[in-house]
């Protein structure tokens, strides 16, 4: 079962809009779809346990397939652990083939970024030291990536929570040399740069200057929270004004800038609303002129 | 060991309140961080988030008796947990089948069973309760009191994918009337 398009997003000369949608809440599905271009899969969330192996929910692969004449797909992993010293999460390469085999999609992308550590869960994510081993390992399995799916695969940079290590290269050498040596693309989001303003006290001015925006291909918009002290990389509110202000920054300066997402968590949605969701959608089109 | 391993091998024993083999540093400036905890508490909460979404009974009942986000809080620290949320839930309810309160193993059991009916691929399996499980489950879904173990009685439940609504409950008596 093929189920979607890829053309809708790799031929768009203008940024194409993306929002996240991971199942279950059709009415939500039917009112953002025809203000969207692409949709956004996560495979984390819709993927389940069925014995010993993990496979993606085939009611939410049905809900994609019945808007795939109306929209195109990328895939935004959240667990494949590309910065694990030891490997990568297998059992997430496994859900990316069978999803590979039932969605076309125009590129797919994962966070650059750790999530196990010696085949245990952390729970969360961190961001990679800025060194050249961490380079070497990530550009390595960048490669393994592109030889083994043969589409784009783009990398985002995560916000840091925990205090950083000591780093051989500024927060943008790190993302340029990690580009140029393998071949991925990039993709930022706008308000992790905030959550390192604010966590890491981040020279956003001089990050801008440094960066080689010609491999920046995707933006990311979302609203977190602040939480005893600290700016969380939450996607549970809309965006604030400052963020989309500098997503709209970042989009004057990448030229190569094919696609804008919103995101938002499936847990947030009772809180935000449809309507919510679909005026953000709109309010985001307007300001980046999608 | 590369610098890389040691890092990340330290920042998830910190993460698992596990303590540090070594002296680092970073590691130790990370050990005295508030933004660890925070860290930690974000990681658990997702885990509460889900589980209560999922086994909506069991997390009721542990919440009743005080004690969820640290029986989440715990099972996140004490083991190899899953980075799916799924699979983090049923392991959840595997290990309270060895709880020391035997409701919360009942019912435990019992939702792990029907969730892994409800995929259909599951034999029918026996949970076996010293109360009536329908009246547990329909005073935990009303906030209600929940029956105490009924003397001289016991109920067997049987889950799975075979069975018509997934369970069906019997009183181990000579009637064995259905519930």
């Amino acid at each position: 079962m093929t189920v979607v398009s890829a053309a809708t997003c790799t031929t768009l000369k203008a940024p194409a809009l993306a929002a996240t949608y991971a199942g279950d809440d059709p009415e939500l599905l039917r009112r953002i779809a025809p203000l969207l271009d692409v949709i956004e899969i996560a495979p984390d969330p819709i993927a389940r346990a069925v014995g010993s192996s993990t496979r993606i929910r085939r009611d939410v692969l049905t809900e994609y397939a019945n808007i795939a004449n109306d929209v195109g797909f990328t895939v935004h992993g959240l667990g494949l652990s590309i910065g694990s010293f030891d490997s990568w999460h297998d059992d997430h390469l496994q859900v990316l083939d069978e999803l590979f085999e039932q969605v076309e999609v125009a590129w797919h992308s994962e966070h650059l970024g750790c999530t196990r550590v010696a085949g245990e869960s952390l729970g969360t994510m961190l961001a990679l030291p800025r060194t050249t081993e961490a380079i070497d390992l990530v550009c390595e399995r960048v490669h393994a990536l592109q030889r083994r799916y043969g589409i784009p695969f783009l990398l985002e940079q995560v916000a840091g929570l925990l205090p950083e290590s000591s780093a051989e290269y500024s927060p943008a050498e790190f993302l340029n040399v990690i580009a140029r040596e393998s071949g991925c693309g990039l993709i930022l989001d706008a308000y992790n740069l905030e959550c390192d303003v604010h966590n890491h006290g981040l020279d956003l001015k001089r990050f801008l200057e440094e960066l080689d925006f010609s491999t920046v291909r995707e933006v990311h918009l979302a609203g977190g929270v602040r939480y005893k002290g600290a700016r969380l990389d939450i996607h549970s509110s809309v965006t604030e004004p400052e963020t989309l202000a500098l997503a709209v920054d970042i989009a004057r300066r990448a030229s190569a800038l094919e696609l804008v997402t919103f995101e938002f968590l499936k847990e947030a949605v009772p809180l935000l609303g449809h309507d919510a969701i679909c005026r953000e959608l709109l309010r985001v089109r307007e300001a980046l002129s999608l | 060991m590369t610098p890389l391993e040691r890092e990340q091998r330290g920042i998830l024993a910190l993460l698992k309140g596990r303590g540090l083999a070594s002296r680092d540093p970073y590691l130790e400036r990370i050990s005295n961080s508030p933004r660890l905890e925070i860290l930690r508490e974000i990681a658990v909460r997702w885990r509460m988030y889900q589980v209560e979404a999922q086994c909506r009974y069991t997390s009721r009942l542990l919440k009743r008796q005080q004690r969820f986000e640290q029986v989440v809080g715990q099972h996140f620290i004490s083991n190899a947990t899953s980075p799916f949320l799924e699979t983090f839930t049923l392991d959840f309810l595997r290990a309270l089948g060895a709880d020391a309160d035997v409701l919360v193993r009942e019912l435990a059991s019992s939702e792990l069973a029907i969730l892994i009916a409800h995929e259909g691929k599951q034999e029918a399996v026996e949970i076996h309760w010293d109360r009536n499980p329908d009246l547990v489950f329909s005073a935990l879904e009303i906030h209600g009191p929940v029956p105490l173990p009924s003397a001289g009685e016991h109920f067997i439940l049987r889950v799975g994918s075979e069975i018509r609504g997934l369970v069906e409950c019997v009183r181990e008596s000579a009637t064995a009337a259905p519930q």
